[in-house]
């Protein structure tokens, strides 16, 4: 492949190196949705990109209040893929998790990151969807059967085994 | 531009308007205003806003896209198909009229706020402003076209910067709810514009039901005769005689938003013979605003065409046409996608710029191109002329008629041969990594080569060499690997003719390697032991055919047996 089969000069060379192989659209689309992340400050959620590329995100979620992730940090990785938002990021807890639907790698299984994706979910829905998945987990698919297990039979050995592996993360 | 990054970034990030720029405003409740005329799948401002079956509005870029890979409504996940799609010319002309007044609302709604709180500093909301009329150059280059189309506007309202804007704003907000200004975007002259009393501006892609049962293929959205569908599907959607009467019999149907030159008034006859007459029988529906040679394009029901009719077919759209069929099926919805909202678009773009955008898509979804890997000194044309005596030596043994191989072999001697049943399908051994430039031996054929040798277990493996070069266009072997993954495979080779292992039996291969080695891109590294070499081939089973595999690994076993089984043939 000697010519390049567009006309001379089309090629975009865009002076933003990390944004090179990003379309306008997407620019512009997760410019706007860090612009709302910051303005609208939601309680217990925050992201921002990693190193000033937009492509990478770190996100924190606050364990909501009255679950057994009460007054604990998480945080996350958000990985936007080049065809966002029309596929869905992939978002990994970089925090030790313990919880039935993230394995211990971090990985989340929930629905709307995967087949249930749709266009109109942004940054905060995700973070959103993934604080109220710490309170209300599925039991029913767990990727940690363990903790499946512990949630309803005993909450108190869940805590333990949650606050160990948080303790990970600390150290 | 030398700015670092991160600078530019963040300046950029300053640019970006959001509804929650009302939050800090005294009139906040804008906020939801302001939301409202957002595409829920860009976040931005309505561009070419259309209106789905389930009365659900996006941009018409956006929501096609999102229709090529789910046809489901991205918000109420309702079933929705491209040709239900509907223009909204109310949300276009709401986004029309907000963008322009914008800044000016802003600039009200701050200064009351800081008058009353810190009256002495006036010029707070500058920076929220700017990115409007006085803004960067940067940005504005590469950043906003909806933004730059919103400033389009209001030059065009006669007011090009400054405080004065606020009447251009003003006018378009009037002329927009008297239904006057039909168009008030780039053309100036738009003060002595016909009005257009027509009363049905939300759908100017309105279909009219066809007359005498006529259907719309569900592909591509030509109308016909409902008997003639399952042919039309079967043949692949070619385009329906001109003959049927699929016709929009909305000749003047360009009074919203159509150029200035057609706005005599709304016509409900037959357009002009000449003028309209299937210039484009597959178009569904005529683009008002547009020139003629501006129509939607059909979706192609990939799974019915042909490679080479695909290939030519974008050929024919002007579009690349390099890359595996999966390649070629993506740039076509891609530019189904750009294409379609264009031809939605009230101020349709260039083709030029259309493919700029495809171009910028291919960038990204290009399959990453494996540099060809360089030695030092290395050139196609100075290896084939070094080591043309091999390459000759070789063709010539390969040319020699086939040599029925000894139908037992001593115990112990773990030989393998592979048998050439075709002799047209002989090649020499890396031809993969020579590229049309290089002066290869004529008989290298172009189709799947798959050859396999194995001589016995104590050669080392990397000696074994698995060449293939299936027939596409990239010439690098690397590449070829990961598109022909994704892609179909080519078609195997018939079955009469088998996968071309060719005679060396005669022919000391490791020392043949060693006297000719080969450039790094040939051999399949990392090929340490005999599971990664089956894995190799597990891996490109769809390349090498059923045959090739079951044959290699029967050689595989006869090579761990020890057994000197030899295959004779078929």
């Amino acid at each position: 492949m000697a010519a390049s089969p567009y006309p001379r000069g089309s090629v975009p060379s865009s002076p933003f190196s990390p944004l090179r192989s990003r379309t306008h659209n997407q620019i512009c689309r997760l410019q706007t949705e860090l612009m709302q992340l910051m303005m609208s400050t939601t309680p217990g959620i925050s992201a921002f990109p990693t190193d000033g590329n937009l492509q990478h995100w770190t996100g924190t979620i606050n364990g909501p209040e009255g679950t057994p992730y009460e007054s604990l940090t998480f945080k996350l990785s958000l990985e936007f893929p080049s065809n966002y938002p029309m596929a869905p990021p992939t978002v990994l807890f970089t925090t030790p998790m313990f919880h039935p639907n993230v394995d211990m790698s971090g990985r989340i299984c929930l629905d709307i990151l995967k087949d249930k994706w749709s266009a109109v979910y942004n940054v905060q829905s995700i973070l959103l969807s993934l604080q109220s998945l710490l309170g209300e987990p599925n039991n029913k698919s767990p990727l940690n059967g363990q903790a499946a297990e512990l949630w309803d039979k005993d909450p108190k050995e869940y805590k333990r085994l949650l606050m160990l592996r948080h303790k990970e993360a600390e150290d | 531009m030398s700015q670092p990054y991160l600078s530019a970034h963040s300046q950029r990030i300053i640019d970006v308007t959001d509804p929650s720029d009302w939050n800090t405003t005294r009139l906040p409740l804008l906020g939801s205003v302001d939301s409202a005329l957002r595409c829920q799948i860009c976040k931005d401002y309505y561009h070419t806003p259309v209106m789905t079956g389930c009365c659900h509005t996006f941009c018409s870029e956006c929501i096609r896209r999102s229709l090529v890979r789910e046809q489901k409504c991205p918000v109420c996940r309702a079933t929705a198909q491209e040709n239900q799609l509907r223009k909204n010319g109310a949300a276009q002309e709401l986004v029309a009229a907000f963008v322009a007044a914008r800044p000016l609302l802003m600039e009200v709604a701050k200064e009351s706020v800081e008058e009353r709180r810190f009256s002495t500093r006036g010029e707070e909301g500058g920076t929220e402003d700017g990115g409007e009329d006085d803004g960067y150059p940067g940005f504005r280059e590469e950043g906003g076209r909806k933004r730059r189309r919103g400033r389009r506007r209001i030059e065009g309202g006669g007011a090009p910067d400054g405080p004065m804007e606020s009447a251009g704003g003003g006018r378009i907000t009037r002329g927009s709810s008297g239904r006057v200004g039909s168009q008030p975007s780039s053309q100036p002259s738009s003060q002595n514009q016909v009005i257009c009393l027509d009363d049905d501006d939300g759908d100017e892609d309105y279909k009219p039901p066809p007359s005498s049962g006529m259907v719309a293929c569900p592909i591509c959205s030509q109308y016909m005769k409902e008997k003639r569908v399952d042919s039309h599907i079967e043949s692949g959607c070619p385009k329906e005689s001109p003959a049927s009467p699929r016709k929009r019999l909305r000749g003047g149907e360009s009074s919203f938003f159509g150029s200035s030159k057609s706005q005599s008034g709304y016509t409900p006859a037959f357009p002009p013979a000449s003028k309209r007459v299937d210039t484009k029988p597959g178009a569904p529906y005529p683009n008002p605003a547009n020139p003629l040679d501006l129509h939607p394009l059909p979706k192609i029901a990939f799974n019915m065409m042909k490679e080479s009719a695909l290939r030519s077919k974008l050929q024919e759209l002007g579009i690349p046409s390099y890359g595996s069929k999966r390649t070629l099926q993506d740039r076509y919805n891609e530019w189904l996608t750009l294409w379609n909202a264009n031809v939605d678009s009230v101020t349709p773009k260039s083709k030029k710029e259309l493919l700029k955008q495809l171009s910028s898509w291919d960038a990204i979804n290009r399959v990453p191109v494996v540099e060809k890997t360089k030695v030092a000194g290395w050139t196609d044309q100075g290896w084939s002329e070094s080591n043309k005596s091999h390459y000759d030596e070789l063709i010539a043994k390969a040319r020699t008629p086939r040599v029925k191989p000894e139908p037992v072999k001593e115990g112990g001697e773990e030989e393998e041969e592979a048998e050439a049943e075709e002799t047209d399908d002989i090649t020499s051994i890396s031809s993969a990594q020579m590229d049309g430039a290089c002066a290869a031996p004529t008989t290298l054929p172009n189709s799947n080569i798959i050859q396999t040798t194995v001589l016995n277990d104590k050669v080392p493996l990397n000696n074994v060499t698995q060449s293939f070069q299936p027939d596409f266009h990239q010439p690098y072997l690397d590449q070829a690997f990961t598109t022909a993954l994704h892609s179909t495979p080519s078609p195997p080779p018939p079955f009469q003719a088998p996968p071309t292992y060719l005679p060396y039996s005669h022919v000391n291969v490791s020392e043949m390697f060693v006297a000719n080695p080969l450039p790094p891109t040939t051999v399949l590294a990392g090929a340490e032991s005999d599971t990664d070499r089956l894995a190799i081939v597990e891996e490109d089973s769809s390349l090498i055919g059923l045959y090739g595999k079951r044959k290699y690994e029967e050689m595989e076993i006869g090579c761990k047996k020890g057994g000197g089984s030899t295959s004779g043939g078929l």
